[in-house]
């Protein structure tokens, strides 16, 4: 009889067998051996890298496991221990500079934010590009529904971050259509394959358990600057006398009052900026008539924010035989964020069995259950809310303390300057009068918003062998959720409609439920050929409804329900769509060193009219092993293979695309109702979009498969995109919607992994490195149009444009006057640099990085393991909302330079030619200046800003994980009740290697995971770094 | 199995096909309250001296902003306007169900081509607002003169098309509850401001329009005024928008400018503590009084401000949420048409000059009678009512004087009639802004027209003086 079992994480085993038996252990890369029991109780087996039956099993479409040989296009592969000893909140953060081709860019938005994973560029205008998630078969909803702005909003995170990452077994990346074409239009970005743990055939009950916990703090805070305080001109503004009036500061001057300076709380660059007198302690009177020492505050942002604690427990109980075998995990995670107040918790249950119901039938059934918990998440970007937001401009000098009371007194009123006939007593009391300021101590007090996720995966397989060559599977699976949200902020707040407050609550419920049967097929056919061919369908239905409730101005204090206020409104939304699809897939393989692989399927999309609701996607590709084809037997080259493949796959948008409707107004007049038309022309004859890729490569393996090669290029287009032209407001519409467009990314990936050491005492290293490099190019847009804006912010486009690559940052605003060296020209009588008359479009660069890369270490020893990870991503540029507030109102040192009148402008004297124009002189600018006066042309209060000053370069080279485990020996854990320990510690997001952004970092700079964010900082959360450790036991 | 797909794809939240009623009501009351928000205040108003603006709007200062808001949001207006007659009624200009309520939707167009146009100069007009199917991605921009002919052209026609026996739009005719004969009196009313508006630029088409009109029925009271019903205990889109830019705006930009205050404390206008608010300090001091703010200061004049010595609109009325009943946003008043017969009377068009005096002291009184105002006796020390012994020039300065106050809050209108009539003379801020120093004669073309409809853009912006900036003026603006 045949008996099977497997190692522990100590490669433990046990099994009962007679000393007759033969054992065979084999590994995934590693020759088998045999050994025969006899009388041995305790068997130590060392497997050997294997040369000829280096038979790597992958992972593809559908699910189906393959040879990696056979395949003709690239996969990448990676273990569930790699996304798991170091932990990240969100799985998709894990992927980062893991896989050659994946760019991951975090959104700065706090615990349990969204993540953008990008595969091979993007390749849609609108949309994200993000690829689909397949979790055991079943595709997840990864929506981030309700996503931020560039001017506020709250991240609710996205689906990937549900997944307990103590469930992955493994995650295999397709990349593109050559792999992902069986999944039809939505496999066009690449699919993102997750297998869950299950059990496996064992005796008794395996018990692990694991803890993790971990401290996370700002890795990169904005530059401050701690020695000048509120004002402007290097003094105060304002004065206030002994006779108790107040004064301007010139006006006291003049007329020699006696008091003390007193500061205003208004909407100008008086209140708001830290050019005012250097803070050496004196006396003076706040804006609300507080009496204090003017002082530098250098830790506001330290003392407002917190140390985020993670800590996520995790237990997992499997066991079985051959005939059934099950696993139990319970994960819980629960993160105090780092913004305070912000907390995140989340329970995963996940229960898989699999059965073999008889000989012939199996069944195969998960349910993973999930309920995650926000409370206070932050909101993010050029928000008033956003805390970030409000210390990165917020003068230098005013202390925490005060904002601490955070409510208008009496007092304050009966002494305030600035705020005029507004404020009343117990509303939230900031210190300008700005339409986007708030007080972080109000916002953290008394406002609140929490979000309660369910979810459910749930996934049954039933397979059918009817005998050695023909398998019916039959599986259906759903995602659903309902996520409920809830947000107020008490009566008083400054933001809320009439400052009296205003609540939000509204349930979204997601679902989508795929069916597929598959009938497999693989005949034994006589000779060198052999044959496999799959035949199934689709159903997949979409379906969202969001229903809720807003309402506005509390009537009574302290309830919070939407039926204490004065007037409210619906939330309501709902999307409906469905796929049906038919597919067949073929493999042809000749002496196990050509292979041949095929893929066809129709999809019919309820989102395009019937007349083009059917489209077709085929697919071949090849493979060929050279190495076994000519019989190469050589040490240094073990094994080399060629492969090629030609794909399509597309996309039918999104619903209800294809009429002009007339929509109500949220708000009816005096019970007349109002309607409007929509702003989009629609196009009934709408056609889905196509993305064709071509991709070759090669794979090798050296030195008896110590050190492996894998290269990749692809060329893929996507033509049709489904468009919102931009039409001019004349036309009176908005844009129309169109077929149009091309994209293309064509690039090459390259990874390498190598064993250079590994020695016979145990000491083994492994390194692995990745690289990628994609071209983007924007082919062509729509007739008529030459840009494309993805987003926009203040100064600055982040466009598509024909002949360029997507994300071209534009600016939008004025332009230094240049000599034809490039020298800035610098007006002779103010010492100012010259600018543009007008505003401006002019490129800056672009956003996409020019490549990305990771390399990996590790290194073993007996039961210790030591690695590594370093993230690296060079070129392409972000434009910093933040830099320029920073500079605005002068809080960063980059702004003390010359503030006494001694700056000197970089650049060249102009002079006035006779037909007005400026012309360089080529004598070099030495005039002193005020440094305020300076940074005002770069960056005015109320005009448009110098835009390339705010450039930043997005490269980095960052230490990005960092772990180290200890495998406690047998000889130890015998005396223990456990079967295995390890403790681990590590590290994430340690430090910078490179990094040449002013004060934020670049990969977690976004405000939300779409194209609108593209090359955008606005006032980030800072991304942080973490230490941990961790504790796994095995019962 | 694609049979539910077309169910599966129907918009859950709109709909194909609609009652006109509901788009008339939106384009009324829109079209309406657009012009008394916080930034049209701070900008035109500003311009004109009635809101003191400041460094928040840097328009205010005459710094030149391309004015996307106010481009977009008339197109807007047009689009859901023209459904009526592209889509919803259709060819059913003969059709008694149709035929008023194409005229009446045609009417409310006019005066949004008209507005747009005052502002602008020269806009795409004949090439677009065709429809969805019809729509032209590149309109070229007609003269503003053209503009006008037809314009007027399409008052008489359908003027000609309201009939008193047809179907009308009944509670969705804010203005008037769907009565034809005060739409007669409103529609001509428009007539005679079109012809009005173009007395300077095209005298002989002015003339005969404003005569025309004159021998019509216009508007004879208050009670014939056009306006759309707010309600303050709602949302903010319900409020007046002078209550709306109180509510919602910032507290820097909520002050009144220094001439229009002075003119209100020099007059004894009985208008003055419900247009303006006693200064903060005055108040604390015991001695309230009322002061506004320079328009277009410098920083170093800026600095001087300390904003409780100054006014804010009055807190009684405009400025405050439990004022019963709430105030009705004007769009057109009995005041505004006496205004322009006074002006027609001195002309000798459809009037004597002897009648313009009676005319302008309608024109007052009515405007004194307007919500919130409420002053039907007017007192003995307001003595702007006489003519007597001005000359003919000092009478258009006497009118445009008052139609300026009049026409607080309404502040597209009062830039227009400001700039046409020239009166009253205004001395610009100290800033210099983009126009060396002289307040804007017109406003700026939208950035993102400029980006996607280039060369009829770069044609018009070549047709004007300076091109598109604020110092060009629009052709009937020859004072």
């Amino acid at each position: 009889t045949n008996r099977g079992g497997s190692t522990d994480g100590a490669g433990k085993f046990e099994i009962a067998a007679g000393p007759q038996s033969t054992l065979v252990f084999s590994f995934v890369g590693y020759a088998p051996k045999e050994v025969l029991v006899g009388n041995q109780s305790v068997i130590n087996v060392t497997l050997e890298p294997g040369t000829q039956n280096y038979n790597e099993v992958v992972v593809t479409a559908l699910g189906i496991k393959r040879d990696k040989k056979a395949l003709g296009y690239s996969v990448q592969e990676i273990a569930g221990e790699q996304v798991s000893t170091a932990k990240e909140a969100n799985l998709a953060n894990a992927l980062a500079g893991k896989m050659a081709g994946v760019q991951v860019t975090r959104s700065a938005n706090g615990a349990g934010g969204s993540s953008r994973v990008v595969i091979r560029g993007t390749n849609s205008l609108v949309g994200n590009s993000q690829p689909l998630y397949v979790i055991d078969g079943i595709p997840m909803d990864n929506s981030n529904l309700n996503s931020p702005g560039s001017s506020g909003g709250i991240d609710y995170g996205d689906g990937i971050s549900n997944i307990n990452p103590e469930d992955v077994e493994s995650i295999s990346v397709l990349k593109g259509p050559n792999a992902a074409a069986l999944y039809g239009q939505r496999g066009s970005n690449g699919v993102v394959l997750i297998t869950t743990k299950s059990g496996r055939a064992r005796r008794g009950i395996g018990i692990k358990y694991g803890v993790d916990y971990s401290l996370g703090k700002a890795l990169v805070l904005p530059d401050f600057q701690d020695e000048y305080g509120q004002g402007l001109d290097g003094t105060f503004t304002n004065f206030r006398g002994t006779d108790g009036k107040i004064y301007t500061w010139s006006a006291a001057q003049a007329a020699n009052i006696q008091g003390m300076p007193k500061t205003s709380g208004g909407r100008d660059r008086f209140t708001r900026a830290s050019w005012g007198a250097r803070m050496q302690g004196q006396q003076y009177e706040d804006q609300w008539g507080n009496v204090l020492s003017f002082t530098p505050q250098p830790n506001t942002f330290q003392q407002y924010f917190k140390t985020e604690r993670q800590l996520m427990n995790n237990l997992s109980l499997e066991g079985g035989s051959d005939n059934i075998n099950y696993r139990l995990s319970y994960g819980n995670t629960n993160i105090n964020g780092y913004t305070p107040g912000n907390t995140l918790g989340r329970n995963n249950i996940s229960l898989r069995t699999v059965a073999k119901l008889t000989p012939k039938l199996e069944l195969d059934a998960k349910v993973n259950y999930i309920d995650q918990k926000g409370a206070n998440r932050p909101t993010v970007s050029d928000a008033s809310d956003n805390p970030a937001y409000i210390f990165i401009s917020q003068p230098r000098s005013i202390p925490m303390s005060i904002l601490e009371n955070s409510a208008w007194t009496a007092a304050d009123l009966s002494k305030q300057l600035g705020y005029g006939t507004v404020p009343f007593i117990g509303m939230e009391k900031t210190y300008a009068t700005n339409s986007s300021t708030a007080n972080p101590a109000w916002t953290r007090d008394h406002t609140y918003n929490s979000d309660d996720r369910q979810r459910v995966l749930g996934m049954v397989r039933l397979s059918y062998q009817f005998n050695d060559w023909i398998r019916l599977t039959a599986k259906t699976g759903t995602d659903f959720y309902t996520d409920q949200r809830f947000r107020y902020r008490e009566k008083g707040t400054y933001q809320s409609a009439n400052k009296n407050g205003d609540i939000t609550e509204q349930v979204t419920r997601v679902r989508e439920d795929n069916s597929d049967v598959l009938l497999s097929l693989s005949p034994k056919l006589p000779g060198n050929v052999s044959f496999g061919l799959n035949l199934g369908a689709n159903h997949q239905k979409f379906y969202a409804r969001t229903t809720g409730n807003t309402g506005s101005e509390f009537i009574v204090p302290n309830l919070y329900a939407v039926n204490n206020t004065l007037t409210n409104s619906y939330v309501f939304g709902l999307s409906q769509s469905s796929i049906n699809s038919a597919y067949l897939s073929g493999q042809v393989g000749y002496k196990e060193y050509l292979f041949l692989d095929f893929s066809a399927r129709n999809d019919w999309s309820s989102t395009l009219s019937p007349a083009n609701n059917s489209f077709f996607y085929p697919a071949v590709s090849a493979s060929y092993v050279i190495t076994d084809a000519f019989k190469i037997k050589s040490d240094a080259l073990s094994f080399l293979k060629v492969r090629g493949s030609v794909a399509q796959a597309g996309s039918s948008g999104s619903p209800y695309q294809l009429t002009g409707t007339y929509s109500l107004d949220q708000n009816a007049h005096g019970g007349v109702p109002l309607a409007s038309f929509s702003s989009t022309i629609p196009d009934p004859n709408l056609k889905n979009e196509l993305t064709t890729s071509t991709e070759f490569g090669l794979e090798a393996r050296f030195f008896k498969n110590r050190a492996g090669l894998s290269v990749s290029y692809y060329n893929a287009s996507t033509k049709n995109q489904i468009l919102d032209v931009p039409l001019p407001p004349s036309s009176t519409f908005t844009s129309r919607r169109i077929n149009a467009g091309e994209i293309r990314n064509h690039g090459i990936e390259l990874s390498l992994n190598a064993t250079p050491v590994k020695t016979a005492s145990g000491f083994r290293w492994d390194a692995t490195v990745n690289f990628s490099k994609n071209k983007n190019e924007v082919v062509a847009l729509a007739e008529g149009v030459d840009t494309y804006v993805l987003g926009t912010d203040r100064g600055v486009n982040v466009v598509a444009e024909p002949g360029k690559p997507f994300g071209t940052i534009v600016g939008n605003g004025f332009q230094w006057l240049r000599d034809e060296q490039g020298n800035r020209l610098i007006d002779p009588t103010t010492g100012l640099p010259l600018k543009s008359n007008g505003k401006v479009l002019y490129p800056l660069g672009n956003a996409l990085p020019d490549w990305i890369g990771g390399f990996n270490n590790s290194f073993r020893f007996k039961g210790i393991t030591l690695s590594g990870l370093i993230d690296v991503s060079q070129g392409g540029k972000i434009y910093s909302q933040s830099l320029r507030e920073e500079l605005v109102y002068g809080t960063i040192k980059k702004t003390l330079p010359g503030r006494d009148g001694t700056y000197v402008a970089d650049g060249v004297v102009a002079s006035k030619g006779a037909d007005g124009i400026w012309k360089g002189t080529g004598q070099a600018n030495t005039k002193q200046i005020k440094a305020q006066d300076y940074w005002n042309v770069v960056a005015p209060d109320k005009d448009n800003v110098i835009p390339e000053e705010m450039l930043n370069d997005a490269s980095y080279v960052i230490f990005r994980e960092f772990t180290l485990n200890y495998q406690l020996p047998a000889k130890l854990v015998g005396h223990t009740p456990f079967k295995g320990i390890r403790a681990g510690f590590y590290g994430r997001n340690l430090f910078y290697l490179q990094r040449k952004t002013e004060g934020f970092a670049p990969e977690a700079s976004a405000f939300n995971v779409n194209n609108s964010s593209l090359g955008l900082e606005s006032t980030a959360l800072p991304l942080l770094r973490y230490f941990g450790v961790s504790l796994n036991v095995e019962l | 199995c694609t049979k539910d797909f077309e169910k599966i794809n129907t918009p859950p939240t709109s709909v194909t096909v609609i009652d006109p009623g509901l788009v008339f009501s939106k384009v009324q009351k829109d079209a309406a309250f657009a012009e008394g928000y916080e930034y049209p205040n701070n900008q035109f108003g500003s311009w004109i001296q009635q809101w003191a603006g400041g460094v928040l709007i840097s328009s205010s200062r005459y710094v030149e902003q391309s004015d996307n808001d106010t481009w977009a949001a008339h197109y807007t207006l047009i689009r859901n306007i023209s459904q009526i007659r592209n889509e919803i009624l259709k060819g059913m200009e003969n059709d008694p169900a149709g035929r008023t309520k194409l005229a009446m939707a045609k009417i409310v167009e006019i005066t949004v081509w008209q507005r747009l146009t005052d502002l602008f100069g020269d806009v795409p007009y004949s090439q677009t607002g065709l429809g969805a199917e019809e729509v032209n991605s590149k309109p070229a921009f007609d003269t503003q003169e053209s503009i006008y002919k037809s314009l007027i052209a399409n008052i008489n026609t359908a003027m000609g098309q309201l009939n008193a026996s047809d179907a009308s739009y009944g509670a969705a005719d804010f203005y008037y509850k769907g009565d034809v004969a005060k739409w007669k009196k409103y529609a001509n009313s428009i007539k005679l401001r079109l012809g009005m508006r173009i007395r300077y630029a095209d005298p002989a088409l002015a003339q005969k329009t404003v005569t025309e009109a004159m021998a019509q029925p216009l508007m004879e009271s208050n009670s014939d005024n056009a306006t759309i019903p707010t309600y303050n205990n709602a949302t903010n889109a319900n409020v007046h928008p002078l209550l709306n830019h109180f509510l919602a705006g910032s507290p820097d930009l909520k002050y009144l400018a220094d001439a229009f205050v002075t003119k209100l404390v020099t007059t004894n206008d009985p208008r003055l503590p419900r247009i303006a608010q006693p200064t903060v300090n005055s108040v604390k001091a015991g001695t309230p009084g009322y002061k506004g703010i320079g328009v277009a200061l410098t920083d170093a004049l800026l600095k001087n401000v300390i904003k409780d010595d100054y006014s804010t609109a009055s807190t009684l009325t405009f400025f405050n949420r439990s004022y019963s009943p709430a105030i009705p946003c004007i769009v057109m008043s009995f005041s505004d048409v006496s205004f322009y017969k006074a002006e027609a009377a001195l002309e000798g068009w459809g009037a004597t000059v002897e009648q313009a005096e009676g005319f302008y002291q309608a024109g007052v009184r009515a405007a004194l009678a307007q919500e919130p105002y409420n002053i039907t006796t007017v007192p003995a020390s307001f003595t702007e009512l006489s003519f007597t012994g001005l000359t003919k020039e000092q009478k258009l300065e006497k009118i445009g004087t008052q139609k300026w106050i009049q026409l607080f809050g309404r502040s597209y209108e009062a830039f227009t009639e400001w700039r046409r009539m020239g009166y009253p003379a205004l001395k610009p801020g100290p800033f210099a802004g983009s126009t060396n120093g002289t307040i804007p004669r017109r406003t700026i073309y939208s950035s993102r027209e400029a980006l996607l409809n280039a060369e009829n853009y770069k044609a018009a912006s070549a047709r004007m003086s300076n091109g598109d900036t604020y110092v060009s003026k629009v052709w009937w603006d020859k004072r």
